[in-house]
């Protein structure tokens, strides 16, 4: 019976004695569902491959017959010139770093310390902070009053208008009130035993424990800095701190040449071997997208736990 | 110690000081708790309560020049002006549309891949074909719209350039009204069915393997199986979710609709949804109390609705769409 396994019989899923062997519909699904998550994989991804190998094809190359396969035609001056010094993207780049950096960290604390007092049913006042919570999810004030807001705290025109107004959500703080409430009671207990505060609690030993939750709460937060575009469009005028998404979306419609052109006139050598304007399109595009892509499967499974979490029930 | 030091209420025999009292040492025992959540409340007061008082202006003529206090009351003016402007049905009736087509295609999307994805027997390219449908979810409307540019566009998008190259005729996808619905329908599918597959395919995880190995021993098929036990098995959550989609009707994506549109007017007549015509009137034509009016009318609507999805969940699930506060 115990007879060693060769690799190939290692490979393949243990066929179960009891069970009767497939039928051939069974097979010929089979072969029919790999084929069709083929084709889902293929119409996700083929939008991404096409803007990569459009921004990586040569100048001239792309001029006469378009978008390239072969890498003997590719080049990577459409990325040189999108990070030298005349590019727009540049700062905007930055702004939209700072902002995602500061607003991913202040929000995971304003929102996980409210969570922290949320998730305590001992608290007078329990029932009134998770009415509160609750009502501004089925209601808001509209755009333009949120504006009125905004501007009154003086915050428009500043980075602070990209930051302060987005640092909570009550569904977050309802998927760390799970998280928490989730937490073994004997361990609080027992820091409250060796004297610790509230504070020291939330601080030394809630947060420690929470690194998933955190993990997918800060995806959340940072996917939102990283992607916002509208509400920066609406408060920001001043072109310096303009964010990344507001830029490329003024560079996809032509409003904004990619790079300063003046500055880019200046680097002479360059003014002849200028990629075409898609191919500096599709390089900005390409840029926007690489963090993120990069960051997201490595946190794959804290945010599939996450989002089960606050799926349970809202 | 400080543990049992916790004052407990015992009820009964209090007068009514005592328990004020009692209430006020409880409160004094967690202060350093309410300074924790300080930052947090301050937040929902400022920038979720505040905007809700700040709905008045619907009633007001407001000027940022006249501020708050110098804008006279108007009462319903701005109300009745656009129930009776001609924008209201066409609003009305392009939001309600494009909910629709979501309800109807964008919706099930999700359930199905789920169902697909389940019956992958290969754990690694299951979780391979996962990892690339979560990717669209987290890029913006703006690279979308750059990405449909670059596939779908008469002159140089992908799918034309070499439906051109062998001599086909070039598809009118984008800024045309005929399929503008596709668009949306498409577009919404692309981005988000991957990500909502997480949801379902949780619910199917949770299913008892008993249930199938019974059904199995009873002869069903793996397509009977699908049917009769994974699909019951999940039905509370595509209940509960399909009545959330139902509740938000007049939510239409807003900033899917918006980079959809682009600066193109020839597509509002079935584009233009209640909630592009708030942002246009608000911020490109400083209409703020008409525009706050339209969200309002928007906002109270969708109370309603969803008092009434929830209604519909307690009698459908036994359960509310939300827990009542314990």
């Amino acid at each position: 019976m115990n007879t060693p396994k060769t690799f190939l019989q290692k490979l393949l899923p243990a066929r179960n004695p009891n069970k009767v062997r497939d039928s051939f519909w069974s097979r010929a699904f089979d072969l029919f569902n790999i084929t069709l998550m083929m084709v889902v994989v293929l119409a996700t991804l083929a939008p991404f491959l096409y803007i990569l190998l459009g921004s990586l094809t040569e100048a001239d190359y792309y001029r006469l017959h378009g978008v390239s396969i072969n890498p003997a035609h590719w080049s990577l001056a459409s990325y040189e010139i999108l990070f030298s010094a005349s590019s727009r993207l540049i700062p905007a780049f930055r702004v939209t770093f700072i902002s995602t950096v500061i607003g991913t960290t202040l929000g995971l604390f304003v929102t996980s310390s409210l969570a922290f007092v949320v998730s305590r049913r001992e608290l007078p006042g329990h029932k009134a902070l998770i009415m509160m919570l609750f009502v501004t999810m089925i209601f808001n004030g509209g755009m333009v009053p949120f504006y009125l807001i905004v501007d009154g705290l003086k915050l428009t025109n500043t980075i602070w208008s990209m930051i302060i107004p987005f640092l909570s959500d009550a569904w977050f703080v309802f998927i760390l009130v799970k998280f928490f409430e989730s937490l073994p009671q004997e361990l609080l207990d027992a820091a409250r035993i060796d004297g610790c505060s509230e504070i020291d609690l939330y601080f030394r030993i809630v947060l420690p424990l929470s690194k998933p939750v955190l993990a997918t709460i800060g995806l959340f937060f940072a996917v939102y800095f990283w992607n916002q575009w509208f509400w920066p469009m609406v408060f920001i005028q001043d072109s310096e701190i303009l964010p990344l998404q507001v830029i490329l979306r003024s560079i996809l419609s032509s409003l904004l040449p990619v790079t300063n052109p003046n500055a880019a006139m200046q680097q002479a050598r360059m003014a002849s071997e200028m990629p075409p304007v898609e191919v500096m399109r599709m390089a900005a595009i390409m840029v926007t997208i690489v963090p993120i892509a990069i960051v997201y499967p490595f946190l794959q499974r804290y945010f599939v736990k996450g989002v089960m979490i606050g799926a349970v029930k809202g | 110690m400080t543990v049992n030091a916790r004052p407990i209420g015992n009820g009964a025999s209090q007068t009514r000081k005592e328990k004020w009292e009692r209430l006020l040492k409880r409160i004094w025992f967690y202060r350093y708790l309410y300074l924790l959540a300080l930052p947090g409340l301050l937040y929902f007061l400022i920038f979720a309560y505040l905007p809700m008082w700040g709905v008045v202006i619907a009633f007001k003529d407001f000027r940022l020049f006249r501020g708050f206090d110098g804008s006279p009351w108007v009462g319903l003016k701005h109300f009745i002006f656009f129930f009776t402007s001609p924008s209201f049905p066409r609003l009305l009736k392009n939001t309600i549309v494009i909910s629709g087509l979501y309800l109807v295609f964008v919706f099930p999307a999700p359930i199905l891949l789920a169902l697909l994805l389940n019956e992958l027997k290969s754990g690694v390219y299951k979780r391979f074909v996962q990892t690339v449908s979560y990717l669209p979810h987290f890029i913006s409307w703006v690279v979308v719209g750059g990405l449909l540019t670059y596939t779908f566009s008469l002159s140089m998008g992908a799918v034309n350039l070499q439906l051109q190259r062998i001599g086909m005729e070039p598809l009118h996808i984008l800024g045309n009204q005929d399929t503008f619905y596709s668009l949306v329908v498409g577009t919404g599918i692309w981005k988000e069915m991957g990500w909502e597959t997480i949801i379902y395919l949780a619910a199917i995880a949770g299913i008892s393997p008993e249930l199938y190995e019974a059904a199995i021993i009873d002869g069903a098929n793996r397509f009977q199986r699908v049917l009769y036990v994974t699909l019951p098995g999940i039905s509370a959550v595509i209940v509960i979710m399909l009545i959330l989609q139902v509740s938000a009707i007049l939510n239409s994506n807003f900033l899917q609709i918006l980079i959809l549109q682009g600066s193109d007017a020839s597509l509002y007549e079935v584009g233009d949804v209640i909630d592009t015509w708030v942002y246009r009137a608000g911020f490109l034509q400083s209409q703020l109390s008409l525009s706050t009016a339209v969200s309002l009318f928007k906002g109270v609507v969708g109370l309603v609705l969803v008092f009434l999805a929830n209604k519909a969940a307690n009698k459908i699930t036994g359960e509310g769409l939300w827990s009542k506060p314990s």
